[in-house]
């Protein structure tokens, strides 16, 4: 059967007095993709911020609900957010490589959660971490050049790069395609089919084509509210919200 | 009032595929019924009037096909959107099949000299009468989008197949009884399987238009 790696349970998000999210209720399945998408300030973005609580850096926002992962609150007062960011990495819209090398920004995640022993063994994690996010043929000459010497979609997989490299077991992706090429995107496209056998993948897109391309499960919010939420191929078939339907064919309504 | 894409120039390439598949269908509906009137009346020139049009629905299928292909590469369609594009594929491929088969009754009705004087049924002509209702019923419910419509059309093609079955024995009877007809009644159960086989195809385009309407393919 299959197990959710994420439970979310009447969420709600407010930035001061204004409700940006509204009680959503959303079982995020392990080891699969899941796309969330809708309108710009649908509250999509917000929601991704909750499940590893990025949310806490931001002023005046406050969260009610509760999100499980593994069937543990992740909101517990107990638990350390550095902690929680290791098991959930992000990545963003725009590639946000370190103003340092490749290298040490695929070694620095692993040096500060302390998961290698010796100089070989970083040497290792890092190139198989770059293998992972197909970037490392393309560059093991060079991996001691800066990271923003490479190009936007070389940027974004170092990025991946980085979040894989301390062995999350989820991985948040904000638009992580919006500002690459479609030969790059095709790229990041082909890593998330690949990465979402070993990670649980939410992905935020604007692209209706790469949520049918990449996700098996689809989640349409609108308005903060969660409108629908199925399997990815019924969602762009046959859609039984009405709002679904109207966003998804570009509909005034 | 219709929704409306945010996109105008999207309705209107959706509008177009739509009108040009049913004035194709309109044509052949037409030719259905030419075909049909060469039963009771002879006549060689619009037999062959018929079977050249054939030609020109031919285009009007490529031209569909090129149409719905410029949309989806420009519009990527989805839900809805993407089952009109794929219905008006698939029915435009099935109306230039029905167009055939108008094309091959009028092509046996060209070999026909004359009606045998002991022929008297009428069977076939009614049986034609039927498939041509039946397929207005069908191109109409793709207009309407009407489901309503589209499920009407299974269950008087069962009528069809019934009375095919009724003309087949029929004509065995005509051919035992008057060796003189056998030529001509081994053209009109030629003509009758075409009917038949057109009876099949309007059955075709209705599970289309279920399917845009509800969906969901049965």
């Amino acid at each position: 059967m299959q197990k959710n790696k994420i439970e979310a349970k009447k969420v709600s998000v407010f930035y001061n007095d204004k409700k940006a999210l509204n009680e959503i209720t959303l079982s995020i399945p392990e080891k699969k993709v899941t796309s969330l998408i809708g309108p710009s300030g649908c509250g999509k973005s917000t929601f991704l911020r909750c499940i590893n609580r990025m949310n806490d850096t931001i002023e005046g926002c406050s969260m009610t609900g509760r999100i499980l992962i593994d069937n543990k609150d992740i909101n517990e007062k107990s638990l350390d957010p550095v902690l929680l960011r290791a098991r959930v990495g992000m990545v963003f819209q725009k590639p946000n490589p370190f103003p340092k090398s490749i290298f040490e920004n695929v070694a620095y995640g692993p040096k500060i959660h302390g998961l290698t022993q010796s100089s070989d063994e970083l040497n290792e994690l890092v190139e198989e971490s770059l293998k992972k996010a197909g970037l490392f043929s393309e560059i093991k000459d060079r991996i001691h050049e800066p990271g923003t010497s490479l190009s936007g979609g070389q940027q974004q997989r170092l990025c991946i790069a980085r979040a894989i490299s301390i062995s999350p077991e989820i991985i948040l992706m904000d638009e992580p395609c919006s500002a690459l090429d479609p030969i790059a995107t095709a790229k990041i496209e082909e890593l998330i089919d690949e990465l979402a056998h070993n990670f649980t993948i939410v992905i935020v897109t604007h692209s209706m084509q790469q949520a049918a391309r990449v996700s098996k499960q689809t989640a349409f919010f609108h308005m903060g509210n969660l409108i629908e939420v199925g399997k990815t191929d019924s969602i762009f078939s046959n859609p039984s919200e009405k709002k679904t339907q109207d966003y998804i064919t570009g509909k005034i309504g | 009032m219709r929704e409306q894409h945010i996109v105008t120039t999207y309705d209107e390439d959706l509008d177009k595929i739509k009108s040009d598949l049913f004035k194709m269908a309109l044509i052949v509906e037409k030719q259905i019924y030419d075909s049909i009137n060469l039963i009771k009346i002879l006549d060689i020139k619009k037999a062959k009037e018929i079977i050249k049009s054939d030609d020109k629905i031919d285009k009007k299928e490529k031209e569909i096909r090129n149409l719905a292909t410029n949309i989806l590469t420009k519009r990527q369609p989805l839900a809805d959107d993407l089952r009109k594009i794929l219905i008006a594929l698939k029915i435009s491929g099935t109306i230039e099949r029905i167009a055939d088969h108008a094309a091959n009754i009028a092509g046996r009705m060209s070999y026909v000299n004359n009606i045998p004087d002991s022929y008297l049924t009428d069977s076939i002509f009614h049986l034609g009468s039927l498939v041509l209702a039946n397929y207005a019923k069908a191109i109409s419910s793709y207009d309407k989008d009407s489901s309503k419509i589209a499920k009407v059309v299974p269950n008087l093609d069962r009528e069809i197949n019934s009375i095919y079955e009724t003309c087949f024995r029929e004509h065995l009877h005509i051919m035992m009884e008057d060796r003189e007809t056998i030529g001509f009644c081994t053209q009109m159960l030629f003509i009758a399987k075409e009917l038949e086989r057109i009876g099949d195809l309007s059955k075709v385009i209705s599970k289309e238009v279920l399917y845009n309407v509800e969906g969901v393919l049965k």
